[in-house]
């Protein structure tokens, strides 16, 4: 019987490989014809700069951030239960932070200069602030997998790296002078939620009967919902003319509110009432890391689509661009995977 | 020294000339365009008009995209100019998201030309060659003419005599003048950014 099962989890695990594969495969094809082709492949243009790839930057790097919070809570003994999944989420946290980082080397367009923000950093940009804390995240993941949980200290010194990693990401955006949507101290907030719930998300579609998974999802959800009706009530109300323009561009996107519905009401609503059903909890995290993910994107497009003089943009993402997505989801898959497989496992 | 322009509204009559002679000043591909015109309606049918307004890098005291360079390619030269170097940049596009004025374009592809079926012409061949694909560019004020004693292409060309170029920091100049003069006022200066770009009528 035993052997059974073994024999079962390996196929499994090998099927999950494969797909992985083939994921990442797509995203190295979609690369290749990007990097052939210039960017006149993707669907970004001369106002609307960033798109999708920035948006599962964000994604990626959010998830990461938030199951090394996870991590972080359980071994502070914030969250009980999450003992025996652990490695698997400081792994997650490692794999996300990786293609996280591979996504925005496929979105920027000399790729092979990367190492100027090293060799040549001007520590004024967010963006710097963003490489070498990520860089940090991902150390911190690796010496919190070879050390035990009772290692208080350096979980939360872990803890605290992977909240700065989410909140210079959300003052990247709001640190931009010429989006008037992104600005305000809220992003980072907005940015440090989001990471948790997509964390969260991705964790109660792996372990649907952690109670304490649920509950922090169903009170994060109307978290997320609360702050952005702070933020864009608070621009329509008293923002200026551009401000008002991105946030109407925003709100009359019938996505936006699909995103809102799907994306937090639904799931909510699902673990309110169904938070014992395994059907309804997996499909609370899929909505909810959807609605994030689909959020995001919105977000950083209407924050360009206001403009001087040159009018307002449009942007929809290319087949290359979702081909670019879909290989760095699977690049994190694969890369989950060969950790849980090949990296020592401390023993109890 | 600190290089400004100032724009007289009521002297530009919206020809694109300036758009055009940057454009054959920088050689630049389809679709990029330095300095631009745009044309906005006011008022309401019969009284409406249009007014032209041409929009170019504001080489700003405070320019956010040179802050928010990763790489330290956006630099603020001693003369105020605001400079890119292509060398330095990665095309991580950061500084145009941080435009207040959306003035930065993106090289993203190779140049097709302005006859993509008949290829690139003796002069875009030349001319293309010193862009880089993979990164961003802008108004430089035509630095290189500067240097040199002559005045960007897009002053020079102004058929109406609508621009005017020089110092800010010497009060005496035409452009310290015309301000001082007009109460020219800067684009946006809401954004906070101390534009160098100033606007008469």
């Amino acid at each position: 019987m035993a052997t059974e099962v073994k024999t079962q989890q390996k196929s499994n695990g090998i099927a999950w490989l494969v797909g992985m594969v083939v994921l990442v495969v797509i995203g190295a094809i979609a690369w290749g014809v990007q990097l052939s082709k210039g960017t006149s492949v993707l669907g970004i243009n001369q106002i609307i700069v960033w798109g999708i790839y920035i948006a599962a930057f964000f994604a990626l790097v959010g998830l990461a951030s938030g199951l090394l919070i996870l991590a972080v809570l359980s071994d502070l003994g914030v969250i009980k239960g999450l003992e025996a999944v652990r490695r698997n989420l400081l792994i997650g946290a490692i794999a996300s932070y990786i293609a996280g980082g591979f996504m925005i080397l496929m979105d920027i367009g000399r790729p092979e200069r990367v190492l100027n923000m090293v060799f040549g950093a001007q520590f004024s940009s967010p963006f710097v602030w963003d490489f070498f804390s990520l860089a940090l995240g991902v150390i911190m993941a690796i010496i919190l997998l070879l050390v035990s949980s009772k290692a208080k200290v350096v979980s939360l010194i872990a803890g605290i790296v992977a909240g700065v990693v989410v909140i210079f990401e959300g003052w990247i955006l709001s640190m931009s002078a010429g989006s008037p949507l992104w600005s305000g101290g809220i992003m980072p907030a907005v940015f440090l939620v989001e990471g948790l719930l997509l964390a969260l998300g991705v964790s109660i579609i792996a372990k649907p009967a952690s109670t304490a998974l649920i509950n922090w999802t169903a009170v994060l959800l109307p978290v997320l919902f609360l702050l952005n009706v702070f933020e864009f009530g608070a621009l329509l109300y008293a923002g200026d003319t551009d401000d008002r323009f991105a946030t109407g561009a925003l709100l009359s996107n019938p996505l936006f509110w699909l995103a809102v519905v799907l994306g937090i009401i639904v799931p909510f609503v699902l673990l309110l009432v169904a938070g014992k059903n395994r059907i309804a909890v997996i499909t609370s995290g899929v909505l909810a890391v959807l609605g994030v993910f689909v959020s995001k994107l919105l977000i950083i497009v209407a924050g360009q689509s206001t403009t001087l003089v040159l009018g307002t943009g449009t942007y929809s993402p290319t087949i290359v661009e979702y081909g670019g997505v879909i290989g760095m989801i699977g690049l994190a898959g694969l890369l989950y995977l060969l950790g849980t497989w090949f990296l020592p496992q401390k023993k109890a | 020294m600190k290089y400004g322009m100032v724009i007289d509204l009521r002297r530009c009559i919206g020809c694109n000339a300036c758009t055009i002679a940057c454009k054959q000043q920088n050689g630049t591909p389809p679709t990029i365009f330095y300095s631009h015109t745009g044309i906005t309606e006011v008022g309401t049918y019969p009284n409406a008009r249009q007014t032209p307004l041409p929009v170019l890098c504001n080489h700003c005291t405070d320019a956010p995209c040179v802050d928010v360079c990763p790489t330290g390619a956006s630099a603020k030269q001693a003369n105020g100019i605001v400079t890119i170097d292509a060398n330095k940049c990665i095309g991580c596009r950061y500084c145009m998201v941080a435009c207040p004025y959306n003035v930065r374009q993106f090289i993203g592809s190779a140049p097709a030309g302005y006859y993509p079926d008949k290829g690139l012409t003796s002069y875009e061949t030349v001319a293309y060659s010193t862009h880089q694909v993979g990164t961003v560019e802008k108004c430089n004020f035509c630095a290189p003419r500067v240097a040199a004693g002559q005045l960007p292409a897009c002053v020079l060309t102004c058929p109406a005599q609508a621009r005017f170029f020089g110092d800010l920091d010497d009060p005496t100049s035409q452009v310290s003048q015309l301000i001082m003069d007009h109460n020219a006022k800067p684009l946006n200066p809401e954004a906070g950014t101390k534009p160098n770009v100033f606007y008469i009528g």
